[in-house]
């Protein structure tokens, strides 16, 4: 299991990433979301080995990853911007696996590449951002890894190949019992396919939960309010956003319950329905409601 | 395989069990036929894994699929066909709700049963 | 180490036979210069015997001077070859990710170039000792202790070439950029060199001897027995350097000849004794595992996560080194001004490091 514990980053005292905890067991896909800057890249870069946290650790079954060449075995890591070894060939890539990691997959990465159709000369520096993804993500699976890390890996991929991308990695995961972190803007993606999700705002840990869990505590209510009403007036505390067309308004709201749809049932509602609503549209709201309490809050 | 109403009041993970189940009685998923797994059936439908997770684990508990470590997961080669007394009490109350609608509608006895006999017949 | 040398050996291999072809090319012209020299007079016997001993003086530069050039030139050129992996932060973290530590890359790096040093200087040395063996044979000479000298110089150098290589790495392993690197170090040996200019030329009569010895050891002066000997005459006082005379013994057509007039002939033979340079090669090499142990020792605290230096240090010594320069331009122009060219020096290197700190760019999240 890989376990996030307390870490934290600066760069010169300014602090990135502060008090972050989560785990990824095997098995388990997790989603990490965040705004850009959030510090997710940063996170990633601690988890892989690559940044050392100043403070807390990273291990992987106990046991941490900076300059540890054994966990460094057990971890795949596709990142963003993918560069490998730019003057490297894809076969001298491969070379390259077959020649540190004794678990590589030679057959396996052919297999893949059948699906991927990758040229085994074209070098690194010339593939497109998309073909240099769909690389990392065939290297990193033929090395046979306990746990995979993915930072935003279907930016850059048309919708076939992001259709065929989760395909394999569902099927890897679940033929290899990899533990998966993968960071990524696509939310409806996401929801798809991970299990449990981390929501990072200015580098702390805001939500740490299941998915189910996250969108059964989120509602979208479709409710109408005849001669409709000022919407400064829906201001109870758990209401996160609110929109209308004519007297149709719609709702999202925070842990729906009982007393809710009293007060909404008192401010004049009628026809209160349950809507179901994605995990992007979800955050989406959350977080334009948080840019109107700052922007409140500036003026 | 699958077609889910996202609009229903039902849950999703109740609706897969129901179309699962269904299949099972048509004869359309025989025993030991091979299911997509839970990730897998989580992508074509487009929802989370977690509630697919949970209509597996009431099939499974209901002794409907099946799963091996390793191979999948498989319907049932003996589904065994016992009454479940809670359920068959919850079915009955709304069985009695509807068939106080339909008497309130015009239907009498022979008129419900015959409803529920096309029904079965359409099924099968 | 295999793994590693798998990826890197071939690179290593092709520098290693470039290296060695073009500093025996360049071993073979310079001895080329031994020209026979006859005398036709009969007391010219011993001048007609120094001036061929004394062609072979060549050796020893070739030894001091010419190697430790072409050496650092080639170190640099080597690790040019080796970094071209790790032009952008993309490549560097991703050699990050792979499983090999990073105090074992740089001890496998230490390795190769300790023994590419060791043979590329044996192999020159035993050219060299042919060569001259048959140069002396076709002046009817022999010099029974050319053959230690040059074993003495080759082990001196040797050791101090380590010195050196200790030197680069630690500057090399202050600063992240692949580029940075190499103008790093390159910067260090234009400090070093702009700096000797300096000193021989003008800060020669005003240095201490603690200042001279410094000179002579980093210099490889002091290995061949030269020193710095002040002497006075009336109010003014100026130095010099000074090699150990001892009398040299050549066998010109089989009869002995003693040479000991002049300094050409016995430097080479100052080699001979093991005394009068082992404690030199002992001190280099002490200063290289030093320098070795200070770079495995950084490897832990080595990260990506910053910008230009890996280490604060890094721009000061940076800073340091370019205000050397700056001194020794100074200097150069203008000797007597010493005060004034210090406290310009110090506020150059204060005003580049408080620069730096400066700049320090957050990276991106």
């Amino acid at each position: 299991m890989i376990k996030v514990e307390n870490v934290s980053k600066r760069y010169s005292k300014i602090p990135v990433i502060e008090h972050i905890y989560l785990t990824v067991s095997r098995g388990e896909i997790r989603g990490l979301i965040g705004n850009n800057g959030a510090g997710k890249t940063t996170l990633i870069k601690c988890i892989t080995g690559i940044y050392k946290p100043d403070d807390g650790s990273v291990l992987y079954d106990d046991e941490k990853i900076y300059d540890n060449p054994d966990v460094k075995h057990k971890v795949g890591y596709v990142s963003d911007n993918c560069g490998y070894l730019g003057r490297y060939s894809v076969s001298g890539m491969v070379r390259l696996y077959e020649n540190y990691y004794p678990n590589f997959n030679k057959e396996k990465f052919n297999t893949l590449n059948e699906e991927f159709g990758l040229s085994l000369k074209s070098k690194v520096k010339n593939l497109s951002k998309g073909q240099k993804m769909r690389l990392g993500f065939m290297l990193e699976l033929s090395k046979q890894p306990e746990y995979l890390i993915l930072d935003e890996p279907t930016s850059g991929l048309d919708p076939v190949a992001k259709s065929k991308f989760m395909e394999i990695l569902v099927q890897e995961v679940e033929k290899g019992n990899i533990g998966v972190l993968i960071s990524s803007h696509n939310l409806g993606d996401l929801e798809k396919l991970c299990d449990t999700i981390t929501l990072i705002e200015d580098g702390k840990v805001t939500n740490n939960t299941n998915v189910d869990d996250l969108k059964e505590q989120f509602v979208k209510l479709q409710v109408v309010i005849p001669g409709g009403i000022d919407s400064s007036k829906l201001n109870l505390p758990n209401i996160v956003n609110v929109s209308n067309v004519g007297s149709v308004y719609t709702i999202i709201i925070d842990n729906y319950d009982k007393m809710t749809e009293e007060w909404l049932k008192s401010k004049g509602a009628e026809l209160i329905e349950v809507i179901d609503m994605g995990l992007e549209e979800l955050y989406v709201s959350s977080q334009s409601r948080k840019g109107a309490e700052q922007n409140e809050k500036m003026a | 395989m699958i077609n889910l109403d996202f609009k229903s009041d039902t849950p999703i993970y109740e609706q897969i069990i129901e179309q699962i189940k269904y299949h099972v009685m048509k004869g359309n998923l025989e025993a030991g036929t091979i299911i997509p797994s839970v990730r897998k059936m989580a992508l074509e439908l487009s929802i989370t894994p977690g509630t697919v997770a949970k209509a597996y684990q009431e099939l499974e508990r209901q002794g409907i699929i099946e799963t091996i470590r390793g191979k999948g997961t498989f319907i049932a080669l003996k589904i065994e066909k016992k009454p479940d007394e809670e359920k068959v009490e919850q079915i009955s109350k709304e069985f009695q709700s509807k068939i106080i609608e339909l008497k309130m509608m015009g239907y009498d006895e022979e008129h419900i049963v015959e409803l529920i006999r096309n029904l079965y017949r359409e099924m099968s | 180490m295999k793994k590693w040398l798998k990826q890197y050996g071939i690179r290593y291999l092709l520098f290693f036979v470039t290296f060695l072809l073009v500093i025996v090319r360049k071993t073979i012209v310079e001895l080329s210069s031994l020209r026979p020299h006859m005398q036709v007079n009969n007391n010219a016997l011993e001048w007609q015997v120094y001036y061929n001993i004394a062609g072979l003086e060549r050796i020893r530069e070739l030894f001091i001077d010419d190697y430790i050039k072409i050496f650092i030139l080639g170190f640099l050129a080597l690790h040019f070859l080796i970094f071209m992996d790790e032009r952008n932060q993309t490549e560097r973290e991703f050699l990050a990710t792979l499983p090999i530590k990073k105090k074992n890359v740089v001890w496998y790096k230490i390795l190769i170039e300790v023994m590419i040093t060791f043979l590329t200087v044996s192999v020159c040395a035993l050219i060299i000792y042919i060569k001259a063996d048959s140069f002396l044979d076709s002046v009817s000479m022999q010099a029974e202790w050319l053959g230690q000298s040059i074993l003495g110089m080759m082990i001196t150098t040797i050791s101090y070439l380590i010195m050196i290589l200790g030197a680069i790495h630690l500057l090399e392993a202050l600063v992240i950029k692949w580029e940075y690197k190499l103008i790093v170090v390159g910067l260090c040996a234009g400090t070093v060199a702009m700096f000797m200019h300096t000193f021989n030329s003008v800060l020669e009569t005003k240095a201490n001897s603690i200042y001279h010895k410094l000179y002579g050891f980093f210099n490889l002066l002091s290995p061949s027995g030269c020193e710095y000997n002040v002497v006075r005459y009336g109010v003014h006082k100026y130095g010099c350097w000074e090699y150990t005379m001892t009398p040299v013994k050549v066998i010109f057509e089989g009869e002995e000849c003693w040479i000991n007039k002049y300094f050409s002939a016995t430097t080479l033979n100052n080699y001979e004794a093991i005394s009068n340079y082992i404690w030199y090669a002992v001190a280099y090499v002490a200063i290289a595992v030093v320098l070795f142990g200070v770079v495995l020792a950084m490897t832990k605290h080595q990260e990506l996560s910053r910008r230009d230096f890996y280490f604060d240090s890094g721009s000061i010594i940076v800073g340091f080194m370019i205000g050397t320069m700056i001194l020794s331009f100074l200097t150069a122009a203008n000797p007597e001004a010493w005060t004034i060219n210090i406290i310009a020096t110090v506020i150059i290197i204060v005003a580049f490091v408080y620069i730096f700190h400066r700049k320090r760019i957050i990276p991106n999240k």
